[in-house]
């Protein structure tokens, strides 16, 4: 009975202790070695960052663009987000900064769009971008002088 | 009075001729010392000794960005992914097709963003970027990612945002960034090329971040290559190129004008001193290289016979990605694969 008793418990422990190191290593940083630039080792790679309004906002822009929520009036210093594909090649041409905020610039082929070649286009960043990093549409894209987004500064 | 302005007229061409003949002794000179100087005066291109055609997932897809070569792979990067599982970065080997792809992600993330991402000389994975909460948290990071995929090393680089990586020959990690900005939009203060060690912690850092202008970051639309000797940046924003010697005390910083109306678009580094970029806007651009003139302390971009000028016409360059060795993979005019065929040509002196 006793020894019965103890195959269970060493059984029991033997699944527990595969159980926990599956658990880990799915849950990701136990066999990840994460460090800070200090090189002490964080639990997270959110270990110290602090809550970002504007990062907020972008997320919940993008939210409510993608579950389609019509609940509250744009608010334009939430209106940060903008999708990073699908570039609007029809949209009308317009010189000024446009109220999307925290933009950065990237480039990216073309493709058989528009002749081939290379455009512009932008994303947003709240980490390596300011409120007054915005985007403009010009006709300077790909080889056919189509639409595209550049990085324009929106605060004089 | 007629006697006075002749006179007046004889002396006044014999001072533009003095004046001509000086200007025409100095120019002389000028060439003469950029001809003794040292670094590459490539006069041309060679044929193409290689073409390979890749899988259009390297150029194209949600969010793509440029891809570039390093280390035997053509490394395709998503800026932007939202969900676990979905790869941001991929490797491209000489067959033309994929054969690594990692999906960089963190517990919690909401979002993570891509910066950069090269290949390491085993066939791993480095990449930088920053991973978002929902409630606007973002922690900065440099990732090792090894031939399975899998995520081995993280450095978080709070205070720093690592927007181009590339890896040096003893297999630490060099970055060009940002510093990120205060609330009054002022950039943070830091320095803006970095050096790091997976085993380790940021072992060195240089060219504090107030040289650059503020607006717009440095390291947006920047380019960074590690080679054997230094490490290389060119800042497009600010037309700044930047030399640091791997065994040196700090980097050496050139202002490098560019074809005033042409965008860079591709660098390649395939030595000390032998810098390749590729300008382009619209239907026009080539390739061009720096010239060093080191008694001004000055560079330029000039362009490399037959390959700049209306990018349809055969000769023309119309991509860079990298280099091999000596050799530089660009796309061709004449291709009509188009930017999917890379060529392996030589810059001939």
């Amino acid at each position: 009975m006793i020894s019965s008793l103890r195959m269970l418990f060493s059984i029991t422990w033997v699944f527990l202790v595969v159980s926990i190191g599956v658990f880990a290593e799915r849950s990701f940083g136990s066999y990840t070695h994460l460090i800070d630039s200090h090189g002490r080792r964080i639990p997270s790679i959110f270990y110290g960052t602090s809550p970002s309004a504007a990062g907020a906002a972008f997320q919940n822009s993008r939210i409510m663009k993608t579950s389609g929520a019509r609940a509250r009036p744009c608010n334009v210093r939430d209106a940060i987000y903008r999708e990073s594909d699908g570039l609007g090649r029809f949209l009308k041409v317009q010189g000024t900064c446009r109220d999307v905020h925290y933009q950065v610039g990237e480039f990216r082929s073309c493709g058989s769009v528009c002749g081939g070649g290379w455009e512009n286009w932008t994303y947003s960043d709240s980490l390596n971008a300011t409120w007054c990093d915005q985007y403009q549409i010009d006709l300077m894209g790909c080889v056919g002088q189509c639409a595209e987004h550049t990085t324009c500064w929106g605060c004089y | 009075m007629l006697r006075i302005g002749r006179i007046a007229l004889c002396v006044r061409n014999r001072v533009l001729l003095v004046g001509g003949l000086l200007l025409s002794v100095t120019l002389h000179v000028d060439l003469r010392a950029q001809d003794t100087l040292p670094g590459v005066h490539p006069k041309a291109l060679s044929e193409s000794t290689r073409r390979v055609v890749f899988d259009n997932g390297a150029f194209f897809g949600p969010s793509a960005a440029m891809p570039q070569w390093d280390h035997g792979y053509l490394i395709s990067r998503a800026v932007e992914t939202f969900e676990t599982g979905v790869p941001n970065v991929r490797l491209y080997g000489t067959s033309g097709e994929m054969v690594r792809e990692a999906a960089i992600w963190f517990p919690g993330s909401y979002r993570v963003i891509i910066y950069s991402a090269t290949a390491t000389a085993d066939g791993g994975i480095i990449a930088s970027g920053h991973a978002e909460k929902p409630d606007g948290s973002a922690g900065p990071f440099i990732a090792l990612i090894d031939r399975a995929g899998k995520i081995t090393n993280v450095i978080q680089t709070r205070g720093f945002v690592p927007g181009k990586v590339c890896q040096g020959p003893d297999g630490t990690v060099w970055s060009f960034g940002g510093t990120g900005y205060a609330t009054d939009s002022e950039p943070n203060p830091g320095d803006t090329l970095r050096h790091f060690d997976f085993q380790k912690r940021e072992i060195g850092s240089y060219l504090p971040r107030f040289v650059f202008p503020k607006h717009p970051t440095p390291d947006m639309l920047a380019y960074i290559r590690c080679s054997a000797s230094e490490v290389v940046v060119y800042s497009t924003t600010s037309r700044e190129y930047i030399e640091m010697k791997y065994d040196g005390d700090a980097p050496h910083v050139y202002h490098a004008e560019g074809p005033s109306d042409l965008r860079l678009l591709g660098f390649a580094v395939t030595g000390s001193k032998r810098i390749y970029g590729y300008f382009s806007l619209l239907d026009r651009g080539g390739l061009y290289y720096l010239s060093f003139n080191e008694a001004a302390n000055t560079v330029s971009w000039a362009p490399i016979e037959g390959t700049v000028g209306l990018s349809t016409k055969p000769g023309r360059i119309t991509g860079l990605w990298g280099s091999d060795g000596n050799n530089l993979l660009v796309s061709r005019a004449e291709d009509s694969a188009g930017e999917l065929a890379i060529h392996w040509v030589t810059p001939l002196q």
